[in-house]
């Protein structure tokens, strides 16, 4: 077997994109127990995992293209670089928005919410799994998990619809409460984002796979 | 030419073997044979009309036997016989009646190795046309093709000076120059960069995408990044079987075939 040295830098760069995705979906669980609890006092921790998270994406990002730029990959191999700039982008706002869900917790810490909060930490939970599943897809070049992983983001819609109901019957019984019923608006929204980003990945992975674009969960 | 009816090309595979309508070349279960050892197998597939096909595979696979079987220059060697059929247009290249020198006017050849004859720069040129019985203007024959050879700036004031006196990149066009004054209709290069340096090898890529437009151009390259770089078609050859052959960009982007796959890769070769 020839181009040893790709075949190398190609499995440090998996690894290191393996790295980047615990630490999200550690973030991810970390936020879910912050606001599950109405505990802020993680965000620190989060933040500064974000922090690492970001520095990550752009070492990643550099020796892709150093990769292209001295080994010229061709066919599958190039694919992959080509996806992994975009897999690494959508992993980063996927860390943001972990980041974002978690400062749901400073709201519910400084007034309790008067409901039960299931469907948003279900979508979490939703989030977790979809991201699960898309990394394992990428690390084994599973065309069909990639896709299982994608079907999930409709869960996550039905629920971000379903809780934006809750939250609005609860502005018009409690119109003193919109303040933070917005602010929980915001961040289904957030989650419901991130599963389009898990999504976004998911195409990536099937492009790699398959050489075609192919819209998952239009 | 001799006059034959061509049948139409039967593809080994078709989902491999990209089916190319009115080709000016056409293998049809062409093998070559060196005594007995077949080091083309059964090759079918067609050439475009004024396009670049490459034909790549690693060292042995038979594409330098499968390109000099195109104008019979592998009649030269001894043991080399071929089965099956290669049409151009719809002659039979091998048809005993055919003159392999006249066919060799209308397929041109340039080799790895820049070889101009020990004269002129203008002789490499005006030489071979007036021994193919060139009746023209032979001083603007010799400015036209080495025009077309992008050569003419640079040798235009040393036309009557020895051509090994030029570099190998500019020896090289100046064979192209030669090979074109014929004014062939299919141009074969045999490895045509190997010997020469990056800044030689760009100025003969970007001369063969300008050359395109007036000829067909068949290509046996080393160098993927240069199949890849300049060809609209490429023919993926392997222990002498034609593995796949598709539009460039597909496969060097997407191939089919896993084995195409891996040596695009540069896993193996």
């Amino acid at each position: 077997m020839t181009r040893q040295h790709l075949a190398q830098e190609l499995d440090s760069i998996r690894s290191q994109v393996l790295s980047m995705s615990l630490l999200i979906v550690e973030n991810l669980r970390k936020a879910r127990e912050c606001v599950i609890n109405s505990d802020p006092s993680l965000i620190s921790e989060i933040k500064r995992t974000d922090l690492e998270i970001d520095a990550l994406q752009l070492s990643i990002e550099d020796s892709v293209t150093m990769l292209i730029a001295t080994q010229q990959p061709a066919a599958r191999d190039l694919r992959e670089m080509v996806a992994l700039i975009k897999i690494l982008d959508n992993l980063e706002r996927i860390g943001d928005y972990a980041v974002h869900f978690a400062k749901a917790s400073k709201i519910l810490a400084e007034d309790p919410f008067p409901r039960p909060l299931d469907r948003l930490i279900r979508m979490s939970q939703t989030c977790e799994t979809m991201l699960d599943e898309a990394i394992k897809a990428y690390l084994n070049q599973n065309e069909s998990l990639a896709v299982a992983s994608a079907e999930k983001d409709d869960v996550i819609d039905r629920d971000h619809k379903a809780f934006l109901n809750e939250i609005l019957s609860l502005m018009v019984d409690n119109p003193a409460r919109a303040g933070q019923a917005f602010k929980l608006i915001q961040t289904s929204t957030y989650l419901e984002r991130l599963g389009d980003h898990v999504t976004n990945i998911t195409e990536a992975i099937v492009f790699i796979i398959t050489g075609e674009h192919k819209e998952l969960n239009a | 030419m001799n006059e034959t009816t061509a049948p139409s090309v039967v593809n080994q595979n078709t989902s491999l073997i990209l089916e190319i309508p009115d080709p000016v070349l056409r293998f049809k279960n062409t093998s070559i044979w060196y005594g007995a050892n077949e080091a083309v197998k059964s090759v079918s597939m067609g050439i475009k009309n004024h396009a670049i096909t490459a034909i790549i595979g690693p060292s042995g696979c038979g594409k330098s036997t499968l390109l000099r079987s195109i104008n019979r220059m592998n009649d030269l060697i001894p043991d080399c016989h071929v089965t099956g059929n290669i049409y151009y247009h719809d002659n039979d290249i091998y048809d005993k009646n055919l003159d392999p020198v006249l066919l060799r006017r209308h397929i041109g050849m340039v080799f790895q190795k820049p070889n101009p004859f020990a004269k002129s720069i203008y002789q490499n040129i005006a030489w071979g046309a007036k021994i193919n019985g060139y009746k023209g203007n032979l001083d603007q024959l010799v400015e036209e093709s080495l025009r077309q050879a992008a050569l003419w700036d640079e040798v235009k004031d040393k036309l009557h000076k020895s051509a090994f006196a030029l570099s190998g990149g500019q020896q090289q066009r100046l064979c192209i120059a030669r090979a074109i004054a014929l004014k062939p209709d299919i141009l074969l290069l045999d490895e045509p960069t190997s010997a020469l340096d990056p800044i030689s090898t760009a100025k003969i890529e970007s001369l063969l995408e300008e050359l395109k437009k007036f000829f067909t151009i068949i290509i046996v390259t080393h160098n993927m990044q240069q199949a890849g770089r300049i060809s609209d078609y490429t023919a993926f050859m392997l222990t002498g079987d034609l593995v796949e052959y598709n539009e460039t960009k597909k496969i060097f982007f997407n191939p089919t075939d896993e084995r195409t796959e891996s040596y695009i890769s540069g896993r193996f070769g």
